[in-house]
């Protein structure tokens, strides 16, 4: 039995390796993703259990496919297991190249603080990175043209 | 021969959750170097030798009995247990699988298999398994009548097995045996966007036992649009009626709170607005309201969440039975991230209960009320955790009064928190 659980776990590994899974977003990943996403962006929050998320990706699919330039990070609050389903949503959602990170299975409420503590945990939440190091949190679905009109004033 | 086949079951699932959970495991490991193998506890709980414990649930519910037995139910590995407890969680029975064949069972946050007692012995317990599509699910439900020794083949108590969303149930049994279910359902939504109409949000339907759980009623509509993914709460009046509370959508996108009683069991009365705070937005909260009906006044006492600009937080609320609501009155920090509150009474009392965090440690809170909800002791933190935990509910027996907290670090925990605990603390 156990070199069938070995045997099972490789194959298991190699199945969601391949499918590049996305990075884990730890309580310390806020801070170095602003450094390194350099404003402004977006940053999405979502959930495969949240239906409103499902139609923000959509709507995101459609701004990144008309602004390639959309400079977007795409944090699910789901965990690393789920990974294959988080990868197929977002390939149909035509952002499969977008930076897309997944909540450590750290505690939700410690990851959710690092990144802003007046966050209750509804989704889909937003953060609109403003060059100037500031931020804007919208809670609920986005309506397409203020993203593409935050991405005209704001573009990278 | 029953014992065998159950564990039979359960070893062919776990040995299945072996290999998922070892192959995650080992992913995460080789795909960032950075993610250290499972825990101890998963090992553990991923042992086929094994026996799952409570530690493993994601997401426990219990109930006492008269007699003080805590029943417990919880899932793992595609398996709904059920075990109980003779020392106020000290120790446990050996669990017994409600399920025999596998299923997918939704226990995170506001998803749980359910459990409730009738006044003779009588175990009930139900879940919701997702479906193959997104959003989708199908409300389950199982007896024991052998005291729990083994529970009934399980039932889908929707009658509308369409591949769409029948979720989010809450199961109450009144002091008469009956037997209610209320969730959240999406046959209506389906059948609008087949005929490419808009639907917003869900339906609340429910539907009803007299037999101990043998058949159930035609599914009845309470309301359409309501919110999809909040938790409903439900409890038993004195004329063995539920009172359901749920969030809804009003207008456009106003998620704001509603109750409905009963005039019989198949006669729903008309839905009441509840709440408003006019919290608009178009997500999921993931944050649903809490109930509990005073035995002796027969009124309401009501606890909810909304995150509304100019009113947000936890709120109290009272309403008698023809409807008249008290002034809502805001408990908890809302600096302090209060939320997913629970209410209970008993007597003249009534018990508020939360969590809060201060960007280390979630802390656990009580408020008491001695005259029946009018005005409030001060709010005392009875409990801490740093690594995460689950909702917090209350609960009660013939003696005392408890609060259920799963804990990643302390595991299951019953805490006493009877008035001089509460007023230690304050």
């Amino acid at each position: 039995m156990k070199v069938l659980l070995v045997i099972c776990s490789l194959f298991f590994s190699f199945v969601i390796y391949a499918s590049n899974a996305p990075a884990v977003f730890k309580t310390d990943s806020y801070q170095q993703l602003v450094v390194d996403k350099n404003p402004p962006f977006l940053m999405v929050m979502w959930s495969l259990d949240c239906p409103p998320c499902i139609k923000e990706l959509s709507m995101l699919g459609s701004v990144y496919k008309a602004h390639p330039d959309l400079n977007l990070v795409l944090v699910s609050t789901d965990s690393i297991a789920r990974a294959d389903d988080i990868n197929q949503l977002l390939k149909k959602s035509g952002l499969s190249s977008i930076d897309s990170r997944v909540f450590s299975d750290a505690s939700v409420q410690h990851l959710r603080y690092a990144i802003d503590p007046a966050w209750y945990g509804e989704l889909p939440r937003s953060y609109f990175h403003k060059q100037d190091k500031t931020r804007k949190a919208i809670s609920g679905l986005l309506d397409m043209n203020l993203v593409v009109s935050w991405l005209k004033v704001n573009s990278p | 021969m029953r014992v065998l086949s159950t564990n039979f079951n359960m070893k062919i699932s776990n040995i299945i959750a072996g290999v998922l959970i070892a192959g995650v495991a080992v992913t995460a490991f080789a795909a960032h170097g950075e993610r250290k193998p499972s825990g101890q506890l998963s090992t553990k709980c991923a042992d086929i030798n094994q026996l799952p414990t409570l530690d493993c649930a994601p997401a426990p519910s219990s109930v006492f009995s008269h007699s003080g037995r805590l029943w417990v139910a919880w899932s793992y590995a595609g398996h709904v247990y059920v075990s109980y407890s003779d020392d106020k969680a000290k120790t446990f029975s050996l669990p017994v699988s409600v399920n025999r064949v596998p299923e997918k069972i939704s226990a995170r946050g506001e998803n749980r298999p359910k459990i409730a007692l009738n006044n003779k012995g009588g175990i009930y317990v139900s879940w919701t398994t997702p479906l193959k599509k997104r959003f989708s699910g199908n409300v389950r439900f199982s007896y024991s009548n052998n005291n729990g020794k083994s529970f009934s083949t399980p039932i889908t108590v929707n009658d509308n097995l369409d591949i769409t969303g029948h979720r989010f149930e809450a199961l109450g049994v009144a002091d008469n045996g009956n037997i209610y279910l209320a969730w959240l359902d999406k046959r209506d939504r389906l059948k609008a966007e087949k005929a490419a109409k808009k639907y917003h949000g869900a339906a609340l339907y429910y539907s009803w036992s007299e037999d101990g759980g043998k058949n159930f009623h035609r599914n009845q509509k309470i309301i359409d649009h309501s919110c999809e993914c909040c938790r409903v709460a439900i409890d038993t009046d004195k004329k063995n009626l539920p009172v359901i509370v749920w969030r809804n959508i009003y207008g456009k996108n106003t998620r704001d709170h509603a109750l409905v009683n009963f005039n019989a069991p198949d006669k729903p009365a008309k839905p009441v607005r509840v709440s408003f705070d006019n919290w608009q937005v178009d997500a999921c909260p993931h944050h649903g309201p809490d109930i509990s009906i005073s035995d002796e006044t027969e009124e309401y006492h009501l606890v909810w969440f909304d995150n509304a600009e100019k009113r947000h937080g936890l709120f109290y609320m009272r309403m008698d039975k023809n409807n008249k609501q008290s002034a809502p009155i805001a408990f908890g920090n809302y600096k302090a991230g209060a939320s997913h509150p629970s209410v209970l009474t008993k007597g003249n009392k009534v018990w508020l209960s939360w969590k809060e965090f201060d960007g280390k440690k979630e802390s656990l809170w009580v408020q008491l009320s001695s005259d029946n909800g009018g005005s409030w002791g001060k709010a005392a933190s009875i409990a801490e955790t740093t690594a995460g935990s689950d909702y917090a509910f209350l609960m009660m027996d013939a003696h005392g009064v408890y609060i259920q907290w799963k804990t990643t670090q302390e595991g299951f925990q019953l805490i006493n928190i009877d008035e001089s605990v509460v007023k230690a603390a304050q």
